[in-house]
């Protein structure tokens, strides 16, 4: 099977983030830069899948900065086969669906099997661009899903997901499709350094604007139909409170708070 | 009639007898040197310095090894170290001898066997040169023959001993650490006794025969013979006994390599080859990452060992060395604390695989795999790297680096769990094991106005560690620590939001690329802003800093906070006038302990507290317990066994104190876990060493 994963490089989540002063997006200076933690576990799955189905291959398609070679080159310490790094300052400034389109065009002439993503990205959290690529590709769709089994032929994939209620969602789906992984679909392995070393003979393609041949219209902010107006950091939360005594007492008290102080009972 | 005193070799020997013991003998040497000779090839398995590729087999493969070895570094360097080493714990058995019943049983034994072959070797050298050179060379008689007698009947008496003793314990007495029992041992110590008694009962058959008039000295002899004489057929048994006692002797000789008693040459060998550095703790650095990023081809290592070959020579005798006698897991916190190691099977096992490996070898066929089939993973894991294994083996093997390099090779295949791979991400993400954001480095010392290496005049850097940095209790021990170094009027600097985790527990996890890329960042940082001595407050981080940052290109005077502090104390830098009376209970941490024989400093510290009372747990100085957390065991889930800080908590617990005092923030948090546990926080305190001293300071 030839499979892909769209990865994305997202700040490590314990990164203090401070906007810019015009509002206009967030400081990049002082980040710490690693795969998102969804995307891990696409990669840990198309990683299983290959180490069960032989000849298969994992590919990583990344859309971003020159610096996202860095966690291309962790999935392929991890055990996938290439990285393609899809890079151009044309495409700053995209929203999901200018972002969908030129991932759409990168994969389209490359026939996978099977695509696998993060079921969203945890730095804007949008949740879109894996059904963008599939409606601009026109191949199924699964979304956040937690277990995932691949039929002997490679013809389809049957993907559990939980939905409302704790109830479990079981769809089947044609191959190619797209499937994004939600927490719980498997352990993502560790990739060490020396690892990541040797990855660095494992085929990586660079491609921009003109190898895609794309307009410069098209992509980024030009091609983007969302635009961002400004960014902003939440409101501070309040401090928590600890009710003190015996648990009865305790309860009490914590009932009162409820209703009086807090109103919500 | 003492002056005339004498015994005739092989007198009342038929002279075809005395042909066969000859005969007998070429054959027992025979067997011996073969078996030596297999086993060497055997080791020759492993790494050898200086040699390229596997080994070769056959006897010119041999003798090129054995040149390599002779000028390997592992073989000739510290020579009279090791040589005087040897002495000491080898021939003298001090080592053994730490343990006293076991220790006097096995003296009893070794120095019997030693001086009774010394014995014989006299009888043969008087024997031959009066033979072959001349009659007046005879020197074995009158009063020398007389005293020498003497002086073996006692020897003799406790080489009865000895094997009585070991069979008392070992069958009778089954302390747990001897649960192994195997048909050899019976073997052997059947053999011993068997020698030892047949020996006395030969010197009185002889005196039935001989009557001589000095056989009262070997009062031994003297009394079986005056036993025996009454019953008249005596002294027709002299010629069987003598030939089932060279027998028996001679077969002793023989079954060395086929057996435990081949530990005389293994055991000696492993004593000899075991290292003589200063650094206890350093590991050994399997390749340079960053030789690997400057390099434009790939750089080909191996990363751990995943096959016994990648041991190296001194390893696999090291294995053969091992006598089984368990001292190592009776002082093992994984197996007291019943997680799934004792660290004498892991060498058992590693033993045994060893054998395998070469049996398919030379058949020709494929062994069963070293990781899971030989060793399980979750042995390894539960090690916690105390080094209370090494530190109580009589003989000098190192267990740790075995675990270590066996660790590596997991790491490399990403055989870690959920929570191994969560702190080693933590570590790469944001530099500490937590995972908190690096960003906070330093506010722990938010408020207090401490100059940064990078831009102030400093004598000391204080590196805090990540437990100092970021856990709630261990913050205070550095904020501890400042209080002290200011009222000691020293002049420190921190690296704050520069500093990263030293690495210590990472490398012991086994991800060495993640370790020396922490060591290369740092000592950047130190390097850069021209660190000369560091005081840490952790013992693991002055444990890397020492003894293996040197290697990566980090070389500090590096201390222990509580070496300082004591030594301020000491001069009277610090005056501890308040007063504290309470009792209180010093637990010792592994690595300011047994890696680096710091046990004093602290303890005089809290003596130095006017009216406080010290007192030790049960297991102190280097026989000290793990709190569990070394090695990476604080980031670690354990399904099997018990918490060692719970067991090391009831240790403490025992001498009744009001305190438990450590010197380590590992230590720290997990008694601080396990009195949650047993519910006792705020009935017995627990404080570091240095915190006691901030509070008692005079001001």
């Amino acid at each position: 099977m030839k499979i892909g994963v769209l990865m994305k490089q997202v700040p490590d989540t314990e990164t203090k983030i401070r906007i810019k002063d015009d509002a206009s997006g967030i400081v990049t200076d002082g980040i710490k830069w690693v795969m998102n933690p969804y995307d891990e576990y696409a990669v840990e799955e198309a990683l299983r899948i290959k180490e069960k189905k032989a000849g298969s291959t994992v590919a990583i398609i990344s859309m971003g900065p020159k610096r996202s070679v860095e966690t291309i080159r962790t999935g392929l310490a991890m055990g996938a086969d290439s990285g393609i790094l899809i890079d151009d300052p044309a495409f700053e400034g995209a929203d999901c669906y200018a972002t969908a389109k030129v991932l759409a065009k990168v994969l389209e002439p490359e026939k996978f099997d099977l695509l696998l993503c993060g079921k969203q990205a945890i730095d804007d959290d949008s949740a879109q661009v894996p059904q963008t690529v599939a409606e601009l590709l026109g191949i199924p769709q699964a979304m956040v899903i937690e277990k995932l089994i691949i039929s002997d032929d490679g013809k389809k994939a049957t993907c559990y997901r939980r939905v409302e209620g704790g109830a479990k969602e079981v769809l089947e789906v044609e191959l190619p499709a797209i499937i994004a992984a939600e927490k719980g679909l498997n352990e993502p392995r560790y990739a060490s350094l020396p690892g990541i070393m040797k990855a660095k003979s494992k085929p990586m393609k660079e491609v921009n604007l003109s190898t895609l041949g794309l307009k410069a219209e098209e992509v980024g902010a030009k091609g983007a139909k969302l635009k961002v107006k400004k960014y902003s950091l939440p409101a501070d939360k309040a401090p928590g409170k600890i009710v003190p005594g015996e648990p009865e007492d305790a309860a009490r008290a914590l009932v009162k708070m409820l209703r009086e102080e807090a109103k919500v009972v | 009639m003492i002056e005339t005193a004498q015994r005739e070799v092989f007198g009342h020997i038929p002279h075809a007898l005395e042909i066969g013991h000859y005969v007998l003998s070429v054959l027992a040497v025979v067997f011996l040197a073969y078996g030596i000779y297999r086993r060497f090839n055997i080791w020759r398995m492993g790494k050898i310095e200086g040699r390229e590729g596997a080994f070769k087999p056959g006897i010119k493969g041999m003798l090129e090894d054995v040149f390599l070895l002779m000028e390997s570094p592992s073989v000739m360097s510290n020579y009279f170290k090791r040589l005087w080493r040897f002495i000491r714990d080898g021939a003298l058995q001090l080592r053994p001898l730490r343990e006293l019943y076991p220790g006097l049983m096995h003296i009893l034994i070794f120095w019997g066997i030693a001086i009774l072959l010394v014995g014989a070797l006299v009888d043969a050298v008087d024997h031959y040169i009066s033979l072959f050179l001349s009659p007046a060379l005879h020197f074995n008689q009158g009063f020398f023959y007389i005293g020498f007698s003497i002086f073996l009947e006692f020897v003799g008496l406790g080489f009865v001993l000895g094997p009585a003793i070991a069979i008392f314990r070992r069958y009778i007495q089954r302390p747990p650490r001897l649960s192994d029992t195997k048909g050899e041992d019976a073997l052997v110590l059947g053999l011993l006794l068997f020698i030892a008694v047949s020996g006395f009962l030969l010197e009185g058959l002889g005196q039935v025969l001989d009557q001589p008039a000095w056989g009262k000295w070997s009062f031994v002899g003297f009394g079986i013979a005056s036993v025996l004489k009454p019953l008249g057929f005596a002294g027709s048994l002299y010629v069987p006994v003598w030939f089932m006692h060279q027998v028996t002797a001679l077969a002793f000789i023989a079954i060395i390599p086929y057996t435990k008693l081949f530990h005389i040459i293994t055991s000696s060998m492993t004593l000899y080859l075991a290292p003589v550095d200063e650094a206890k703790g350093a590991l050994s650095t399997p390749f340079s990452l960053k030789e690997m990023m400057e390099a434009t081809t790939e750089v080909q290592f191996k990363l751990g060992a995943d096959r016994i070959e990648d041991f190296t020579f001194s390893q696999l005798v090291s294995l053969d060395g091992c006598t089984r006698c368990g001292r190592c897991q009776d002082n093992c916190p994984a197996h007291l604390s019943e997680r799934p190691l004792s660290p004498k099977e892991l060498i058992q096992d590693l033993k045994t695989h060893m054998l395998e490996k070469a049996k398919a070898i030379s058949q020709g066929k494929e062994a069963k795999p070293l990781h899971e089939e030989a060793i399980k993973a979750e042995s390894l894991w539960a090690c916690t790297t105390c080094r209370n294994c090494i530190e109580h083996c009589p003989v000098g093997i190192q267990h740790l680096p075995f675990i270590m390099d066996l660790r590596r090779s997991l790491v490399g295949e990403a055989k870690i769990d959920h929570l191994q791979r969560q702190s080693l991400m933590n570590t790469t993400n944001n530099y500490n094991p937590w995972g908190i954001a690096f960003s906070d480095r330093a506010a722990w010392a938010a408020d207090l106005k401490i100059p940064r290496a990078a831009e102030g005049d400093f004598e000391y850097l204080y590196f805090v560690g990540c437990a100092g940095t970021y856990d709630q209790k261990a913050q205070k021990i550095a904020l501890a620590m400042v209080k002290v170094m200011r009222a000691a009027g020293i002049k420190f600097a921190i690296l704050g939001e520069q500093e990263k985790c030293c690495g210590e527990w990472v490398r012991r996890l086994g991800d060495e690329g993640l370790y020396q890329q922490l060591v290369m960042d740092n000592t950047e940082v130190m390097n850069q802003a021209g660190v000369k001595k560091i005081i840490t407050a952790c013992p693991h981080c002055f444990t890397t800093l020492k003894d293996e940052y040197p290697t990566l290109g980090g070389k500090y005077e590096v201390f222990h906070q509580s070496q300082l502090v004591s030594e301020w104390v000491r001069s009277g830098r610090i005056a501890l006038k308040k007063e504290l009376d309470l009792k209180v209970a010093y637990h010792d941490s592994c690595y300011l302990g047994r890696y680096n024989d710091i046990y004093e400093q602290p303890r005089s510290l809290i003596q130095a507290i006017p009216k406080t009372q010290l007192v030790e747990i049960e297991r102190n100085h280097n026989k000290s317990f793990c709190c569990g957390a070394g090695g990476g065991g604080m980031w670690a889930e354990f399904e099997k066994g018990r918490k060692p800080s719970e067991l090391r908590l009831e240790m403490a617990l025992k001498s009744d104190p009001g305190m438990i005092v450590t010197a380590c923030p590992y230590c720290m948090t997990m008694f601080e876990d396990a009195m949650k546990v047993k519910d006792i926080e705020g009935k017995v305190q627990l404080k570091d060493v240095v915190e006691l001293v901030a509070e008692h300071m005079a001001v």
